[in-house]
């Protein structure tokens, strides 16, 4: 077993594990965090993103000893922040959810774009998204959405 | 045997000499020796984990060369000022930024996949890295240290500790990858022609082709037939005559040998018309 230690949502957290099992399982089995969801579990569709230190990561791929002390937020973190609640209204405006399955690896997504670039053009945000499937909405609305919150979150980003 | 977290280059070397595989992203470990969800992937053998050797993080200017060590990730070589724009360009379309984040081009290289989308382009630009182990540094070719798919020159006391990228300066650089799915498509063919031309006088040329033969293509004497046919203002045909002998692609899921090769000749004479056009 191996001892892991990191920050989850802001709280500091320790585990004794193997250290190759996968961030996803651990976030969804030791910790409950079943906002992240597992698509292609190949690193194909960003259905298990997260945020680490601030980036855009496909949990799936990620071995639990790569988190070893840095800053891991999925998206119940991410859900208490202004930043989350305006993709939140930019993403229901636009109608850019259906069946909701990519939503979370999408917000982390536009989070992780918007965070290095707070007003990214209509190409730069297809690029932003380009490793989150959505096998529902064809893309457009959430382009829209993630270009809206942009516009309406300027200066939280 | 246990997984281990070194923190300095020495305990990773002794950690590595035990018997332990490295552990860069792990974005093609993960996912080679991927199983079931909520069980673990079955590793054949314990691991050192990398990411926590600050000592291999470096990315710095070294004289003639820009200096990358083993763990740097494709996002930070993307971002980075030291790197030539058509290597971002071709990072640029490797997988997607949750994959960037995490990979390393150490990983790229030791994973020595005929697919690796970095190869093509440090096997032109005559990278080296510095490979170190217990009794000591070495530095090899990333030409040479490729010796098949999946096979390297690695022993197995020794990691990548840095790629070392020649500065060098070029008027055309011609790069196509052809893969499915823009960001997270595996190559089926690329192909990157460099070149330095000053008015009629050329004086470089450069070819390499990706995913189409066990190794990286790249011919010393092709390139020179180029150079003698772009002179003499002569007919591509004859490179692409000569290239075609060393193409050997393979049919597989993504695609078929035929393509491979129709395509990669056609890119080698856009280049060499791209050229002339200078
Ligand atoms: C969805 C997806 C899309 C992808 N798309 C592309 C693509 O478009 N183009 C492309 O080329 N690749 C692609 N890849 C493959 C992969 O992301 C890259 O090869 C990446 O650069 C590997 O780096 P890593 O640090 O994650 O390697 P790891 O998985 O950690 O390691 C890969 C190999 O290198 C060895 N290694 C790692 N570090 C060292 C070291 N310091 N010294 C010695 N050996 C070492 C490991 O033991 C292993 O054998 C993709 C992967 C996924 C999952
Ligand atoms: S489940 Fe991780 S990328 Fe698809
Ligand atoms: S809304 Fe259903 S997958 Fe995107």
């Amino acid at each position: 077993m191996d001892k892991i230690e990191f920050t989850l949502n802001g709280k500091q957290v320790s585990i004794e594990k193997d250290g190759t099992a996968r961030l996803l399982d651990v976030l969804r089995e030791d910790f409950s965090l079943i906002g992240v969801k597992e698509g292609c579990g190949e690193g194909e569709c960003g259905a298990c993103a997260v945020l680490i230190d601030g980036v855009i990561a496909n949990s799936c791929i990620v071995p639990l000893g790569n988190a070893q002390g840095r800053s891991i937020v999925t998206i119940e973190g991410f859900s208490g922040t202004a930043r989350y609640r305006v993709l939140e209204e930019s993403f229901a405006e636009c109608g850019a959810v259906q069946c909701g399955f990519c939503t979370p690896g999408m917000m982390i997504a536009a989070e992780s774009l918007l965070n290095g670039n707070n007003s990214p053009s209509e190409a730069e945000i297809r690029e932003g998204i380009s490793g989150n499937l959505c096998r529902c909405t064809g893309y457009n609305m959430i382009a829209e959405a993630v270009a809206l919150a942009a516009e309406k979150g300027k200066g939280l980003w | 045997m246990v997984n281990a977290y070194p923190r300095t280059l020495k305990d990773a070397l002794t950690l590595r000499a035990e018997g332990r595989r490295p552990m860069g992203g792990g974005t093609d470990l993960m996912v080679r020796f991927r199983s079931a969800a909520g069980v673990l992937p079955r590793f054949q053998q314990s691991l050192v984990f990398l990411r926590g050797v600050d000592e291999l993080k470096n990315l710095e200017e070294r004289g003639d060369l820009i200096a990358i060590g083993a763990g740097v990730t494709l996002r930070e070589l993307c971002e980075s000022p030291l790197i030539p724009v058509v290597f971002k360009n071709i990072m640029g379309q490797m997988a997607s930024f949750a994959i960037r984040s995490e990979a390393t081009l150490a990983g790229n290289i030791g994973n020595a996949s005929p697919a690796a989308d970095s190869l093509p382009f440090l096997i032109c630009r005559n990278a080296s890295l510095v490979l170190t182990g217990q009794r000591g540094d070495r530095t090899v070719s990333v030409a040479d240290f490729i010796t098949g798919p999946g096979k390297t020159l690695l022993a197995d006391d020794e990691l990548i500790r840095e790629i070392l990228l020649p500065r060098e300066e070029f008027t055309l650089s011609f790069h196509k990858k052809v893969g499915g799915r823009r960001s997270d498509a595996i190559s089926k063919l690329s192909f990157l022609g460099e070149a330095r031309r000053e008015g009629n006088n050329l004086f470089d040329l450069r070819i390499a082709f990706g995913s189409v033969a066990p190794r990286i293509i790249r011919s010393e004497e092709g390139e020179a037939l180029a150079r003698e046919v772009f002179s003499r203002g002569g007919n591509t045909k004859d490179i692409e005559g000569f290239y075609e002998k060393l193409i050997t692609p393979i049919d597989d899921q993504r695609s078929t040998a035929e393509y491979r090769k129709t395509v990669s000749l056609n890119l080698l004479r856009r280049f060499m018309e791209k050229l002339r056009e200078q």
